[in-house]
């Protein structure tokens, strides 16, 4: 009886913990979502209301028509695209190679993915502004693109070796000796079998060049190339503070994080797990 | 013609030797074991048939073509896994019938063929399904139906049995044996089960640390062991050893004390002092019973140790000098306690190998 008393009181203060930590990280975002759909005078005010007296999408529609959020926006979406698909070619390859073949300094090599990891961003930006300079890709969305990769494929190759290691190999002997190649035994065989981690891997890549900020600011300078998140930085003038158009643009923003984050969560988290309760 | 000819085939990684020059023939038609404890390197030998693994040097012919080099695609081989390795996003039909797709085949002919394989070995029920749907012995005969579905020159199979329970086991060795005959397929089977080597192989390969102890008919390895490792390996219940020497007379003195052992008359030429292991089977000693004197028999004075009855068998465990020692006896055999008994071997029954190289000593 004591003893289920104990846990009963273990199990408050735990739930009531995560709840605490929850609400701090939930609410900023909910007044975000409550600020977007308030009018300027709402927002701007002596006394703080927190539910708009009605709801108006007067800030979204003026985000949409009378910024150039909607180029923004599409910039974000095709440099993500190309950064996705980067890591997905040249890191899924990277990523079997390492889980299947022994070669030398492999463990190394591995360990050497993590350390680019470990330097700040500030510190590689100046190398990398000077050879995207250098080959004529800075300030264009490719380029932009490259310079995700050098840090979000590190992270995807280890992710993915987590998944390719928990394929047995005998399946891709099978299959070398029903007819395939090496290259075709992981297409046909391998890759449908961890398409659930590769989903994961590529939205993680995919939420981290959506949201970068610093490489973003530092690599693009014109309308062309420039994503979201320095766009909405620019909205901020000398004078002026839109924070209904502020908050429409970070909902808007947010959505497509939120929507894949929903679809993938669960493979996501045993991707990352994966190779922690292996064997 | 043979079905697979292995010359001289060797296999280091790095510094580590895993196969030290291997040479066998397996004739058309043939059931080859491979047959060795873990870590002997018959499963690379197999690996390396099935082009999944370069040899360090050596060659290899595959029905009457040489092969070395070639991609396992093109050896016209085919393999069943220790795991079955059947492709789990894959229904059954389509991983059957996956090999022919990859060789261009079209449905129609995939369908017939798949068919044709499920229905030998009865599994066209389960073609819808996926292989997690499956039990083991069911995977075991898709894996099998995987494998004879094109028609390949040589089969390949790494342990197909091993991960099935004892009863199934029993089951689906006979049915293997079944398909090779019906097939009259070539067969290349590995395991470490002598009794899989025994009921299925033509022809058993022994190999210990690389190298091929020896080759020939089961029954012929059973009864005429090479060495002490052969001997010991095929057979169960091992065969007993008695390490001892040869004293004046013709006896045997085991070492570590204890009676001595009259010795049959034996072709063998032994001079005294020769120290030799005296290997009897199990299933070779049997009771004699008190006041009998027969000729020709080796004979042993046994202290029961322990009595295990088996049912139509029993199991006699008993010591002589430092060997412990084991006889298969009739089930109807009255064994009791620890009252002491005379158990005989005859002398054509009887395995003298040398102490020291532990090759088999032949009559002179």
């Amino acid at each position: 009886m004591a003893v289920s008393r104990h846990t009963r009181r273990m199990n408050l203060i735990a739930h009531g913990v995560g709840l605490g930590f929850a609400l701090f990280s939930v609410l900023p975002i909910v007044w975000l979502v409550i600020t977007s759909f308030k009018t300027e005078a709402e927002i701007v005010t002596d006394t703080i209301t927190f539910l708009p007296q009605s709801l108006q999408l007067q800030n979204y529609r003026d985000v949409w028509a009378q910024s150039n959020y909607p180029s923004l926006m599409w910039n974000s979406i095709v440099t993500t695209f190309y950064t996705v698909t980067i890591c997905m070619v040249a890191g899924s390859l990277a990523a079997y190679s390492f889980s299947r073949n022994a070669f030398p300094l492999r463990r190394e090599l591995m360990l050497f993915y993590l350390v680019v990891r470990m330097f700040p961003a500030v510190l590689i930006i100046i190398p990398l502004f000077l050879i995207l300079r250098t080959v004529g890709l800075l300030d264009t969305r490719f380029g932009l693109s490259l310079a995700y990769a050098s840090f979000l494929l590190p992270l995807f190759v280890w992710m993915m070796k987590g998944f390719f290691d928990a394929v047995p190999p005998d399946l891709e002997r099978a299959a070398r000796i029903d007819g395939c190649t090496r290259i075709g035994a992981m297409v046909r065989v391998v890759l449908p079998l961890v398409k659930g981690g590769l989903g994961a891997c590529a939205v993680f890549v995919a939420i981290g060049a959506w949201n970068e900020y610093l490489f973003a600011l530092m690599l693009t300078s014109s309308a062309g190339s420039r994503t979201w998140p320095v766009g909405l930085q620019m909205m901020v003038g000398e004078f002026q503070l839109p924070w209904g158009l502020l908050a429409a643009s970070g909902v808007i923003s947010i959505l497509p994080v939120v929507a894949l984050f929903a679809i993938v969560q669960r493979a996501m988290v045993r991707g990352l797990t994966v190779g922690a309760i292996k064997g | 013609m043979n079905a697979l000819a292995i010359r001289n085939i060797q296999k280091s990684f790095g510094a580590l030797k895993v196969l030290n020059g291997i040479d066998l023939t397996l004739e058309e038609g043939g059931f080859l074991v491979l047959l060795g404890p873990s870590g002997c390197g018959k499963s690379t030998l197999l690996s390396i048939i099935a082009g999944l693994e370069d040899a360090s040097a050596g060659s290899i012919e595959i029905g009457g073509r040489e092969a070395t080099g070639l991609h396992p695609r093109d050896r016209d081989i085919a393999m069943v896994f220790q795991s079955y390795a059947l492709y789990p996003s894959m229904q059954v039909e389509r991983n059957m019938g996956f090999g022919l797709e990859m060789r261009g085949a079209g449905v129609d002919e995939r369908k017939e063929k798949v068919g044709a394989a499920a229905d030998l070995l009865g599994i066209g029920a389960l073609l819808e399904r996926k292989p997690a749907q499956l039990s083991g012995g069911q995977r075991q005969r898709v894996a099998m139906g995987r494998a004879i579905v094109r028609k390949p020159r040589l089969f390949l199979l790494d342990e197909p049995l091993s991960n099935l329970d004892a009863k199934l086991r029993t089951k689906m060795r006979g049915e293997i044996k079944k398909l090779h005959q019906s097939l009259g397929a070539s067969i290349v089977y590995v395991t470490h089960d002598q009794v899989e080597a025994m009921t299925l192989a033509t022809k058993v390969a022994v190999m210990r640390g690389g190298t091929i102890e020896q080759i020939g008919a089961p029954m012929t390895i059973y009864r005429e062991p090479d060495n002490l490792f052969v001997a010991g390996f095929i057979g169960a219940p091992p065969m007993n050893f008695v390490r001892g020497r040869i004293v004046e007379g013709g006896g045997f003195a085991p070492d570590g004390g204890g009676d001595r052992i009259t010795m049959p008359a034996m072709e063998h030429r032994l001079e005294p002092g020769r120290e030799i292991v005296l290997g009897v089977r199990p299933e070779n000693l049997r009771p004699i019973p008190p006041g009998v004197s027969p000729e020709g028999l080796l004979r042993f004075n046994a202290v029961p140790d322990v009595i295990e009855p088996m049912g139509a068998d029993t199991m006699v465990h008993f010591r002589v000098g430092q060997s412990e020692l084991i006889a298969r006896l009739d089930g109807q055999t009255e064994v009791s306690g620890s009252a002491p008994m005379e158990l005989g071997c005859e002398a054509s029954a009887l395995h003298l190998f040398d102490a020291t190289t532990e090759q088999r000593l032949r009559p002179a």
